[in-house]
């Protein structure tokens, strides 16, 4: 009733998604007129025009453009990556943060962010479609909010995941969607994914979940490990930075963070780099600090490396 | 020219399926979607195809409304009604659907169902957002125009009528739904339940138990008299509807009735259900149906259901303050009551302009009203009584006594974006953005605007108040909603920082500390109190408290784990 003759278009919500449900939808959608809002359609339905979106800075590269400099960023999640644009057409407080944030990159510190952006999918030449996105906020975080922030993501994909198997069963209509108790505002979606995508395989949204909760409960299973106080509690501190404390974490605590990790991940076929990578980042640890402590593993012996780039216990 | 090839051959493809068309007029036609609209014959062939062999079917071209078609007349395609003369032949242009009514006229001889309604231009409210409305009429009997949709109209007329300007939507003219309605779509004489026709936007059949009738009279705008009109209320098993009957309505309240074709309408934000001319009402049996004192009780109200503009609604309340002033009505001093109201889901306020029986000493007491209206002001309702009939003091409250300094309903946010206004809710969302005009603001003292450069909008040139806001959007994934927190929660949230930034009123000291309120609360979720103001626009809250909810991340991802089975 409240969408009746909706003249001024309302703000858009910011979906919860982890990257790896974005980063592989193909389909998107505009009204006919001037301002409505565009959408991504994800292969779980989702509707997406603006995403909340949070996860380790990946890339941080400033681009000469006739424009002026455009920035081409990329952020990890525990499911894969998010690629971002920030340029002149962006608010100049973004731009003012691209700044900042490629020379705070640069130190090699691991640097967590939790972003609003608007999303959009584009065709290359070749005629490949990617997602990317334009920030309109973004915030510096500890890994207590990336972990509160992973916990929403996954509760909102895994709602998905149920929408989408309760609507695969039904017939493709808004009437029989409606009766079976689907939300109004996945209807949609639903719909158009179905058609556009055809049948969809939900294991791995599950997977990319089951791994964003294991690194959102970090604390909890490298127990006495690191962070200096033994984890007595579960609680993750608010306000505690991950870049004062985790970096402080020596080498003989990484190499149980980094195995327990695989203990939990591997489904048998070992655990990839930028998964490794994005745990231990997620648990303070950088990025050449965590390479080290594989191929210290690797050479030990504890660990396996069965072919590039993917790493088993031995 | 391949171009010219691939022309032809459409062209000729046409005329064999179509051989007494115009040739001139099919390669006007394509070469139209090709320049205007990049669309190749090859692509535009189906709707061409379609529109000459409409065109000249025997049964059209012998009425005289598709004549004009021949494609001699260009296409005029205007973005504005109001670009239109009585003369335009062949028009096109994007409107909205407001209302769509059917009925049966005869013409020339023949029964036909013939479509009339309202619609609007400028449907995205482009420009100044302004938008024209019009009534159509629809000979084609289109059944793609529905209240709520947005159509593409190619091919109507411009109708003059007593110097009114309408638009003929003619058996030859295209319609093409460009979006579809988001009202609920019903089959117009099927009955339905009372609280679904409450969603509709159009032409319903229902059968419910007259609740109440008044018998009303409205004085016309223009001036030409007055006229008699019935209001009332109807319910069933699934709630209630208010009507207005422009015609005699003579059913005393417990009758059960069948009211078909009626329309229904919304004033502000409620619907109502109108009784005119082509509606019929008659008494209607079902010795199971509801009896009215069962419906009494189901179709009663509570304060967190109020609508701007309902009426004929029943509700019990506690009245907490009541207080009788004075106010200026045309120039004429006029006595009035007012005071506030709580029930378990929430605060409101109430007056009347006739002295009540209550005795505001006694307070709080216990208030059945019936029959009541309700006005909203800044998104607080406002039940007006009119007289003291209307209200029965009750010897119990049904509720525990609820003290009202202290008297906030949680409110989970979905429910909030979903529902109307509310005073005293606590809601629960997360930050997904702070505004750049969060910090230090000078108000005007006479209206307390926010003052640009030291002037007022209003006001002028005026020594301003120094105050302090935060501002954010806060969402839950669905819905959104603009955050507003005064000064006292800001100091709240913020402590410290407040008293620094005071001090440094720097442009770096102010966006520095948008940036810190940036980093600290971006994605945090939050709890905040106050009260929620929802238009067209969607959310606004104005919070007086406001805290962190703090997240077990740990527990909460155990929750996912166990409710979603992954383990």
């Amino acid at each position: 009733m409240q969408a009746r003759n909706s003249r001024i278009s309302r703000r858009q919500p910011a979906v919860r998604i982890l990257a790896q449900e974005f980063g592989e939808s193909t389909l998107s959608e505009k009204g006919p007129g001037e301002f409505d809002p565009a959408f991504v359609i994800t292969k779980l339905g989702a509707k997406v025009n603006r995403l909340l979106v949070a996860g380790l800075l990946e890339r941080m590269e400033p681009r000469d453009t006739t424009s002026g400099t455009m920035w081409q960023g990329q952020l990890r999640d525990a499911s894969g990556v998010h690629y971002f644009n920030i340029g002149h057409f962006d608010n100049d407080v973004v731009q003012a943060q691209a700044e900042e944030l490629a020379k705070l990159h640069e130190t090699g510190d691991p640097l967590l962010l939790l972003m609003t952006t608007k999303g959009r999918c584009y065709t290359t030449e070749e005629g490949s479609v990617y997602t990317n996105m334009r920030p309109e906020e973004i915030a510096v975080i500890d890994r207590s909010r990336y972990a509160d922030w992973l916990v929403e993501a996954c509760e909102s994909t895994m709602k998905r995941v149920a929408d989408h198997d309760a609507a695969a069963a039904l017939a493709p209509s808004r009437e029989a969607y409606a009766e079976a108790g689907i939300a109004e505002h996945m209807i949609e979606g639903l719909l158009a994914a179905r058609e556009f995508y055809g049948e969809v395989d939900t294991e791995v949204h599950r997977l990319m979940v089951r791994r964003a909760l294991d690194i959102a409960e970090g604390k909890r299973d490298v127990g006495e490990s690191s962070w200096g106080s033994p984890a007595t509690t579960s609680t993750l501190d608010v306000g505690e930075m991950s870049s004062s404390s985790g970096a402080q974490g020596n080498e003989q605590d990484l190499d149980e963070v980094v195995l327990s990790i695989i203990e939990q991940l591997d489904e048998g076929k070992g655990v990839d780099l930028e998964t490794m990578l994005a745990a231990c980042a997620a648990r303070g640890f950088d990025q050449r600090t965590t390479e080290s402590a594989l191929d210290g593993l690797v050479s030990q012996g504890t660990l396996v490396e069965p072919r590039f780039a993917w790493f088993k216990m031995a | 020219m391949s171009d010219d090839a691939s022309l032809e051959a459409a062209v000729a493809q046409v005329m064999s399926a179509v051989p007494n068309a115009d040739e001139d007029a099919i390669r006007a036609e394509f070469e139209k979607y090709q320049s205007e609209f990049l669309i190749p014959p090859s692509d535009a062939m189906r709707s061409v195809m379609r529109r000459f062999q409409t065109e000249n079917t025997p049964a059209t071209t012998s009425t005289n409304q598709g004549a004009f078609r021949s494609g001699t007349t260009p296409m005029k395609k205007v973005n504005r009604l109001t670009e239109l003369g009585a003369e335009d032949k062949n028009v096109e242009v994007v409107a909205e659907i407001i209302s769509h009514n059917t009925r049966m006229q005869t013409v020339r001889g023949q029964e036909r169902e013939i479509a009339f309604g309202l619609l609007e231009d400028n449907p995205d409210g482009e420009g100044d957002g302004a938008r024209t409305r019009w009534s159509y009429k629809d000979w084609g009997g289109n059944k793609n125009i529905i209240p709520g949709v947005v159509v593409r109209i190619e091919g109507g007329s411009v109708n003059e009528y007593n110097g009114e300007l309408s638009l003929n939507i003619n058996q030859s003219s295209r319609v093409v739904v460009l979006k579809e309605s988001s009202a609920p779509r019903v089959n117009a004489d099927e009955p339905v339940s009372l609280q679904k026709a409450g969603q509709v936007e159009g032409t319903v059949t229902v059968i419910g138990r007259v609740m109440s009738v008044r018998n009303d009279v409205i004085t016309r705008k223009d001036g030409s008299g007055t006229m008699d009109i019935v209001k009332g209320r109807l319910a069933d098993d699934s709630g209630s509807l208010s009507f207005v009957s422009w015609e005699p309505f003579t059913h005393e309240p417990g009758t059960l009735v069948k009211v078909e074709r009626a329309q229904v309408r919304r004033f502000r934000d409620n619907p109502e259900m109108n009784i005119g001319r082509y509606t019929k009402v008659e008494v209607f049996h079902d010795a199971g149906f509801a009896e009215m004192d069962s419906l009494k009780d189901s179709s009663r109200v509570d304060i967190s259901s109020l609508r701007d503009g309902a009426r004929e609604i029943d509700i019990i309340v506690e009245m907490v303050d009541w207080t009788e002033r004075v106010a200026k009505v045309n120039g004429e001093d006029r006595t009035l009551w007012s005071g506030e109201l709580v029930d378990p889901t929430g605060r409101c306020r109430m007056t009347s302009w006739n002295e009540l029986p209550i005795d505001s000493s006694a307070l709080p007491l216990c208030l059945s009203l019936s029959r009541v209206r309700v006005r909203s002001w800044q998104g607080i309702p406002d039940i007006t009584v009119d007289d003291a009939s209307q209200v029965e003091i009750l010897d119990e409250t049904p509720w525990q006594s609820i003290d009202p300094s202290d008297h906030i309903v949680e409110v989970p946010f979905s429910e909030l974006a979903s529902g109307t206004s509310r005073v005293g809710v606590k809601t629960e969302a997360t930050v997904v953005a702070v505004k750049e005009d969060s910090g230090v603001i000078i108000r005007c003292p006479e209206c307390r605007r926010v003052m640009r450069d030291g002037s007022c909008i209003k006001h002028g040139n005026i020594e301003g108040n120094k105050d302090f806001r935060i501002r954010m959007v806060i969402d839950d994934g669905v819905s959104t909603a603009s955050l507003s927190l005064d000064s006292a929660a800001s100091e709240n949230l913020i402590g410290e920082r407040f008293k620094e930034l005071e001090n440094d009123q720097s442009e770096d000291g102010k966006s520095s500390f948008v940036a810190d309120l940036r980093n600290s609360f971006l994605g945090r979720r939050l709890s905040v109190e106050g009260r929620a103001i929802i238009d067209e626009q969607g959310i606004m809250f104005i919070a007086t408290k406001v805290e962190v909810v703090e997240i077990d991340a740990a527990l909460a991802a155990t929750e996912v784990r166990t409710r979603w089975g992954v383990v």
